[in-house]
């Protein structure tokens, strides 16, 4: 009766320690965290209404380097496609829209490919618009699907909406869910 | 649990816990006072744990520390206002604690023969804490950073000659009160001090364990017939105690912060215009009183030092082998003018500065000098008394 | 206890909670200045209103920030902002303040953030404009931001009315003298830029009584603990 009394205080303040463990590392934890300010950099507003077409301009949208893409209408990509899992991946998400975002950050080791509207000699055809990462070589469609090199998946994807001459990144809308080839 | 008993082959924790905490006996007649060390500790940790979030957001550099903390920690970073409370409302409770704790010591005179050494060890806390406390208050920048540091740096220039003046040219870094000034200040209390703190606390925990804890009534006691184990006798009181303790603090800092985030330091420091009242923080006001009472700076500043020289030599001030103001109504009745002059002193120096005032100033600064002075007559009375009545052994040096 | 004992506990307990008493709370020796403060621009001033808060900012954007800034609610003195460099300035320096939602209403434009510029940028920007204010006026007038929580309300209501009353040939005029409605206005919109939301005041009053409460029975509960822990070793 005794020892079992003397379990259960045990218990009691044992559980009082814990509470008070987490009350104390909840403050600590949560000012280490992002704070509202950071909130701004997750919805990134551009005016695309300067931009020509084939035109690829670079912003930033929760600290990634963001290509924001103009394409003529219409256009006709000749290019070859790469037979795996995510043939055509990104180019079905952004379907016939010719102002879109993608995230130009490398999904190989992270550089930031460039934009070759004239084409690129190391391809076969070497006319076709493609982005071409002048790390390691890994090619991309204009709609960031992986097609040569060592990339294994297409660029990012952010959530994005088109509000007049207003390309939203961030919110959702044409593109709904943020394909995150980084994470 | 595997994990506890991986340890504990490796460790023998259970054991040196067992030695350490549980066969160590204390005397059974402990009183609440001597609760203030493990509070200071515990003081000390609060400090440290929201000074490291703090200092992941302060800059200390003039145009950009006042924004840093009023506007990034208060306002943006989450709970950024909670350990800004904490830390400011937590340096007045830490010297709260450790004044409370020097006093209890000196009632109970527990700075006698076998703890001289603890003594010595606890007056360098407290003035490192002091000085910590100093390089703190200035790294907010409103206006009573600036201007009341800028005091307290010119107080060692009443030190006539090259000497006061070199004092405050090494502690600024230059003329005024600047970048320079901020960055040694900074470096001094987030790392120098604290770092030097923590080891003169560990010595002064060792002498402590060393000399053994002191006993209220002064006398020699049977640690096997009427000790009684530190844990859990000692250690779950205190630890009942702490929580009180937290429970007032936490009380300040959510519903009364007013005091310890003063207003007039919520306006940015002007170095081209000093406000209506600057002093430094109520812990240093009692000095800062005798300071200002004496008309000559120089013996001003001599008479402050004066007083934190005495409390050093209190283990030699008081050389009479009874201990503990419980047995000694002579030095009872000189403890309570010693700690009425220091409260009033402290209260004088929140004060305007004026003649009456100084004159108020002076008459404690007397009170205190005179329970510094009463000490050895009281200890040569004491050690008559005691001679006539054959109740003590010289040889010995007195009781334990 | 003895009686000696007891008294003693009594004395030095009430000693030291009378001495942090007087030091912490309230000091009886201090005479603090008082400023009247009539009770129903008191109840303004504290109300939370938006619109009263909006009505204090309109003034302060229009007629205070003539010579002032705000630099925390990205209120600049109106000689700053129709300096050509002003938008290029803010685009490129300002750092994005959350504004809580008593303020977010006046940042629609930047999504609710107010746009702050560091004090070195600030006054390197617009050392000129700075300059000529303190030609103008002897010293650069002071910035707002944390002017409530500096002086209060009814040093504020009192100032703003009447400058040249509470500290004599100061060199700002009394802009809204025999204006006491608009004044409240303004000191109204100066707390809300210092003091959180009504929402986030409750929300910490909330976390300060579980606290406390959290404590004190945590407290009870070591001390139960050491109760039983005692029992059992016999000595108690």
């Amino acid at each position: 009766m005794e020892a079992s009394r003397r379990d259960f205080m045990q218990y009691v303040v044992g559980a009082f320690g814990a509470v008070a463990a987490v009350g104390a590392a909840y403050p600590i934890l949560k000012s280490l965290g992002p704070n509202a300010a950071a909130a701004l950099q997750s919805k990134v507003d551009y005016d695309v209404s300067q931009l020509k077409p084939m035109d690829v301009r670079v912003t930033s949208w929760k600290g990634f380097p963001v290509f924001v893409m103009m394409l003529p209408t219409p256009f006709n990509w000749n290019g070859p496609e790469r037979n795996n899992k995510y043939k055509n991946h990104n180019r079905d998400i952004l379907g016939n829209h010719n102002v879109y975002a993608i995230i130009g950050k490398c999904t190989h080791l992270g550089c930031i490919p460039l934009w070759k509207p004239d084409g690129d000699s190391a391809m076969n055809p070497s006319n076709v618009p493609v982005f071409h990462c002048p790390c390691h070589g890994s090619i991309y469609t204009p709609w960031g699907d992986n097609i040569s090199g060592p990339a294994p998946l297409p660029l990012g994807v952010p959530p994005q909406t088109l509000n007049g001459n207003k390309l939203e990144i961030g919110t959702p809308g044409f593109v709904k869910k943020f394909w995150n080839p980084y994470a | 649990m595997g994990l506890a008993k991986f340890i504990e082959e490796r460790t023998h924790l259970s054991q040196i816990f067992q030695e350490q905490m549980v066969d160590y006996k204390v005397p059974k007649n402990l009183t609440f006072p001597y609760a203030f060390g493990v509070l200071a500790i515990i003081a000390f940790t609060v400090q440290i744990v929201s000074g490291m979030i703090l200092l992941m957001y302060y800059k200390p550099y003039d145009t950009l520390a006042f924004d840093s903390a009023a506007l990034f920690i208060w306002k943006v970073i989450p709970y950024g206002w909670l350990f800004r409370s904490i830390h400011a409302a937590g340096a007045n409770f830490f010297l709260a604690v450790v004044y409370l704790h020097m006093f209890t010591g000196i009632y109970y005179n527990a700075y006698k023969k076998p703890r001289e050494l603890v003594w010595i060890m606890g007056f360098i806390i407290y003035f490192l804490l002091l000085l910590t406390a100093l390089t703190g208050y200035v790294l907010p920048w409103g206006q009573l950073s600036y201007w009341a540091t800028e005091v307290t740096v010119e107080i060692p220039g009443a030190v006539p000659g090259v000497i006061g003046e070199t004092i405050s040219l090494l502690m600024r870094g230059g003329y005024t009160l600047g970048n320079i000034a901020i960055g040694r200040f900074f470096a001094l209390h987030v790392l120098i001090l604290p770092l030097i703190l923590l080891g003169v606390v560990s010595i002064h925990l060792f002498l402590v364990r060393a000399a053994g804890i002191s006993n209220p009534d002064g006398k020699p006691y049977d640690k096997k017939k009427e000790g009684v184990p530190f844990h859990p006798y000692v250690t779950l009181k205190e630890g009942a105690v702490a929580m009180f303790y937290l429970a007032l603090f936490f009380f300040f800092v959510f519903f009364y912060m007013k005091e310890f985030l003063p207003a007039t330091n919520w306006e940015p420091a002007n170095p081209l215009q000093t406000p209506a009242e600057i002093a430094p923080e109520w812990y240093l006001k009692g000095y800062y009183a005798i300071f200002r009472s004496i008309p000559n700076k120089f013996i001003g500043f001599v008479t402050f030092n004066l007083v934190l020289a005495l409390i050093l030599l209190l283990p030699w001030l008081d050389f009479s082998p009874i201990r503990s103001a419980r047995r000694r109504p002579l030095f009872f009745a000189m403890y309570i003018v010693f700690i009425f002059a220091g409260s009033a002193l402290t209260i004088v120096g929140t004060l305007q500065a004026t003649p009456e005032v100084a004159k108020v100033g002076l008459f404690f600064t007397a009170l205190l000098f005179l329970f510094f002075i009463s000490l050895p007559i009281i200890s040569f009375i004491e050690l008559g008394y005691a001679k006539a009545k054959g109740e003590v052994d010289y040889a010995k040096g007195g009781e334990q | 206890m003895s009686l000696g004992n007891i008294l003693k506990t009594i004395f030095f307990t009430v000693f030291v909670v009378g001495f942090f008493f007087i030091i912490w709370v309230k000091n009886p020796f201090v005479q603090e200045q008082e400023y009247p403060l009539p009770a129903k621009y008191r109840a303004m001033i504290y109300s939370d209103n938006p619109q009263i808060i909006a009505a204090g900012r309109q003034i302060v954007t229009q007629q205070c920030a003539a010579c002032h800034s705000l630099r925390y609610d990205g209120v600049y003195p109106l000689s700053v902002k129709s300096d050509p460099n002003y938008p290029m300035i803010i685009k490129q320096f300002a750092k994005p303040i959350p504004s809580d939602s008593l303020l977010a209403p006046f940042h629609q434009k930047t999504k609710g953030f107010a746009m702050y510029l560091p004090q070195d940028v600030y006054d390197a920007a617009f050392a000129s404009e700075l300059h000529t204010l303190k030609t103008q006026f002897g010293k650069v007038p002071p910035d707002l931001s944390t002017m409530y929580l500096a002086r209060g309300p009814e040093y504020l209501f009192n100032w703003v009315q009447n400058p040249g009353q509470i500290i004599p040939g100061t060199a700002m005029p009394p802009i809204l003298q025999g204006q006491p409605k608009e004044a409240a206005e303004v000191v109204a919109y100066l707390r809300a830029v210092d003091t959180p939301t009504p929402a986030e005041q409750t929300r910490r009053f909330e976390m300060g009584v579980a606290t406390l409460a959290f404590l004190i029975f945590f407290g009870i509960a070591i001390y139960l603990y050491r109760g039983r822990l005692l029992d059992k070793m016999g000595l108690h």
